[in-house]
């Protein structure tokens, strides 16, 4: 079965990222078996689906590190051949450099641009005082907190101003709290910078609370089963009916029973 | 933001109080070793005759003495000449080798079987046979010098290069970095501790090689020589003395200088 | 079946032992070179015995090694180069040179390819020895040399094993060698070398002597003189037969096969032949070879091998040498 997922109808945005049925196998194992689908400029879309569904290897496609085994991968109608820091990818590990102290680690994607010094300094000053780090730019990523280093990881990636960023799982390991907070940052982030987001998690309510639209993957190999279009007005508010509603579906069609309180992401609003 | 308020309080910086305590954290256990070593000593010097075991404080005057001595300036300068080139050459050489083994597989398993081979003939065997190839001289020493320091530096690197995380390569690719750029950026850092690891095991090495090498390696000038000389003519003192010496110098280099090198390279490690 | 060998020997070696046990036990020990041959045949021909002794025969790399283990009391008496006794008394060590074995035959072989006709010719040459501070070693330095005009800072002198130095003279990596027996006849056989001096033509002296602690003197005076009368017996044996002392002393000092030589091989017995005619062994201390002594004092002074003042009748003891020649017929 094959679903052609488009953008919503009458948005009339140009399409950014357009996959044609793509398959993406690891020896025997096929992990993606022919997904189709396109994102418009400046959609926020989230991708959900059960472990092994083929989510980060999505990403990692998109982001040119693996090569597609068959179908095309099309970014501003060209063909994604390896990686391009205008298609930018942040991990669920924050994965900074142990020797780079905050400020360094957001520089380096400048350094390697070869910006000059001065431009690195209110590049980097500026972004750490987006993720609200300013006042940690000397310190070692050990020294910081989960939720700290994924915003030096963010900051890291948005410093070479990619038109395409790629989340995965980006706030997975952090705590319910944090990663509320960071959701909130993100999303400001994204409703400033008009980018193009593809945001990989397993958190459905994060989904929710984020995205023009959820795709729910299924898994081995993974397919796209079905699209849930949210087109409530932003900022959200985590909880209403009608998120509330859309999540019973989302976890509906992804086999499970809603869970009342749920111990990870708890249906209440939190004040921050 | 409550998130940022809640985390800064775990976040610690050395200063103040922690920097005096780390110093005599540091000094202290140099302090109780070199007494026990004293105290021991004297023990000894007490039981065993004079011409057995010089007590440390006529040793210590020998030592003093001999400082002053140009003839034993030269001899512990050219040991140092010795370590110094065949460490440096041997560090040279390990890195390279480590580094390229680490991209290339058939390499490394070439030079991993050549390791297990050659790492289990302790260096100083080799003398004889170098002094036979090579003739008198340095260069058998400074040979042995290298085959010392060599293994752990190859053999640290090369694991090193093995375990790069493939997700700092992947970040650095993702944000255009060319093979130069990756090797500086993401390899070299990666492989520093391991380079700093494989010097101080290397050094060790090499100090105890040269010593060793010098004491059987046929020159008549050197540390090594200095006490094998010294035990030859029944002077005990002069052979502490020199003992003394190399436990003195060895533990300054290594535990001073290779000890701040390493520090100032991996400064995020121990902060 | 090799432990079963192992303990067939230990059965054997104590049934042998058995009758012996009321021999009188005595550590001895020796410097394995040419120059010690007396220990090998009074031990293989079983002299100690016959002198009421079981000796325990140790073996040692040098002399300089071999005198620690007389003042730690590893072992009993020890023939080994004079100086040793020298220096440890210096330093405060009891020890007493009872009898001679040797004299000290050292050859300076050089290699004909590099011009050394004469020992003048040294100069900037490269020259190995045995061990640093050993009794050859200051006789190369403090007359070889000196003799010849130079200084050690002359020559560039290399400190390794005989074998070693061999070696290195066939492989053409030192100029000369400063070596004793065998090693200076298989030299001579195996290597395009010349003998350019030998010091013991030129300049005779006591190298090998017998020295004990001043412990075992007080102790057991009579083992000294039982095991010098052994080493006595021994030396007059190789005089008297050498071609059987040739044998007796071939698998000690030689490989088995032999020495390999452009195409024939040497027998070792025939190295070992020719080693006993290059060298003098006698049991007596000399009035010349004291002489001899106390110049090598001074020698070593000025080497500052020696910094303080050693008189030689403190460490000599001849009373066992003169009740010997005493009983001589």
């Amino acid at each position: 079965m094959e679903i052609s997922v488009s953008p919503p109808a009458g948005a009339g945005r140009r399409q950014k990222i357009v996959i044609d049925k793509l398959v993406q196998s690891f020896g025997p194992l096929k992990v993606i078996d022919r997904i189709s689908m396109s994102v418009a400029d400046g959609e926020f879309l989230a991708i959900v689906g059960p472990s092994g569904c083929g989510k980060s290897t999505l990403l990692r496609v998109l982001a040119g590190l693996i090569a597609p085994s068959a179908g095309r991968v099309r970014i501003d109608a060209k063909d994604v051949h390896g990686p391009d820091p205008r298609h930018n990818l942040v991990f669920q590990e924050h994965a900074l450099y142990p020797w780079r102290t905050v400020y360094k680690n957001v520089a380096l994607g400048l350094e390697i641009e070869r910006q000059n010094p001065e431009r690195i300094k209110n590049k980097v000053t500026g972004l750490l005082n987006l993720v609200g780090l300013e006042s940690f730019a000397d310190y070692y990523p050990h020294q910081l907190s989960g939720g700290m280093r994924q915003r030096a990881a963010l900051a890291r990636v948005l410093a070479v101003d990619p038109d395409v960023l790629l989340l995965d799982e980006p706030f997975g390991a952090l705590d319910a709290m944090t990663r509320l907070t960071l959701q909130d940052e993100l999303l400001r982030i994204y409703l400033h910078s008009g980018k193009t987001v593809i945001l990989v998690t397993h958190d459905v309510e994060e989904a929710l609370f984020l995205a023009d639209r959820v795709i729910i993957m299924s898994t081995v190999p993974g397919r796209i089963r079905e699209v849930i279009p949210v087109t409530e007005k932003r900022p959200r508010d985590r909880g209403s009916a009608n998120l509330a509603a859309l999540k019973r579906t989302v976890l509906g069609i992804l086999g499970l029973e809603p869970v009342i309180g749920d111990v990870r992401v708890p249906d209440t609003n939190f004040s921050i | 933001m409550a998130e940022r308020a809640g985390t800064a309080e775990t976040v610690e910086r050395p200063e103040g109080r922690g920097a005096v305590e780390t110093r005599f954290v540091k000094v202290f256990p140099y302090a109780i070793a070199f007494l026990s070593i004293l105290a021991g000593w004297q023990i000894a010097a007490l039981i065993f005759p004079a011409y057995l075991i010089p007590a440390p404080r006529r040793v210590l005057v020998r030592v003093f003495q001999e400082l002053g001595r140009e003839a034993f300036l030269v001899t512990v300068g050219k040991s140092f000449l010795r370590l110094s080139v065949g460490f440096v050459l041997a560090s040279v050489l390990g890195l390279t080798i480590g580094l390229v083994c680490g991209i290339w597989t058939f390499f490394r398993r070439t030079v991993r079987a050549l390791v297990s081979i050659l790492q289990s003939v302790p260096p100083i065997a080799w003398v004889p046979l170098f002094i036979i190839l090579l003739g008198f001289g340095d260069a058998p020493i400074i040979l042995v010098i290298i085959i010392a320091a060599f293994f752990p530096m190859t053999v640290s690197v090369m694991n090193a290069v093995e375990q790069v995380e493939p997700l700092h390569v992947d970040v650095a690719r993702l944000l255009g970095a060319d093979r130069m750029q990756l090797l500086v950026k993401v390899y070299a850092p990666e492989v520093i501790p391991a380079i700093v690891t494989g010097a101080q095991v290397g050094f060790g090495n090499a100090w105890r090689s040269l010593i060793a090498a010098e004491m059987v390696g046929g020159v008549n000038i050197g540390l090594g020589w200095f006490i094998n000389f010294a035990g030859e003519i029944a002077d005990m003192t002069a052979v502490l003395a020199g003992i003394f010496v190399i436990g003195f110098v060895s533990a300054i280099l290594d535990g001073y200088f290779l000890e701040r090198l390493k520090r100032r390279l991996l400064k995020w490690k121990y902060l | 079946m090799r432990i079963k060998t192992v303990l067939s020997v230990i059965v054997v070696s104590l049934i042998a032992a058995a009758p012996s046990i009321a021999a009188e036990k005595l550590r001895v020990a020796y410097v394995h070179v040419f120059d010690d041959a007396p220990v090998v045949v009074a031990r293989d021909k079983g002299f100690f015995t016959a002198e009421g002794l079981d000796a325990q025969v140790t073996m040692f790399t040098s002399g300089p090694t071999l005198v620690k283990g007389l003042v730690t009391d590893q072992a009993d008496i020890g023939v080994l180069g004079f100086t040793n006794a020298i220096t440890w008394t210096a330093q405060g060590a009891d020890l007493k040179i009872v009898g001679k074995v040797q004299e000290g035959y050292h050859s300076l072989v050089a290699r004909n390819d590099r011009g050394i006709k004469s020992l003048k010719d040294l100069k900037g040459k490269s020259l190995a020895s045995q061990a640093a501070g050993s009794t050859a070693d200051i006789v190369l330095k403090g007359v070889v040399l000196k003799n010849a005009g130079l200084t050690e800072k002359d020559v560039q002198i290399m400190y390794t094993a005989p074998s070693t130095a061999l070696a290195s003279l066939r492989a053409g990596r030192v100029d000369s060698a400063f070596l004793f027996e065998p090693y200076d006849s298989i030299a001579k056989a195996s290597a395009p070398v010349t003998e350019i001096y030998e010091v013991g033509k030129v300049w005779p002296f006591p190298c090998m002597v017998v020295i004990v602690p001043g412990k075992l003197i007080k102790e057991r005076p009579d083992a000294v003189r039982k095991s010098l009368a052994a080493l006595k017996r021994s030396m007059e044996f190789m005089k008297e037969k050498p071609a059987e002392a040739a044998r007796v002393l071939a698998p000690a000092f030689m490989a088995e096969e032999g020495l390999a030589m452009e195409g024939k091989t040497i027998a070792p017995e025939e190295i070992m032949l020719q080693s006993l005619k290059t060298n003098i062994f006698d049991w007596r201390l000399s009035k010349a070879d004291l002489k001899r002594m106390e110049e090598l004092i001074s020698v070593m002074k000025s080497l500052e091998i020696l910094k303080t003042d050693v008189p030689l009748s403190s460490v000599v003891d001849l009373r066992w040498q003169n009740e010997l020649e005493r009983q001589k017929p």
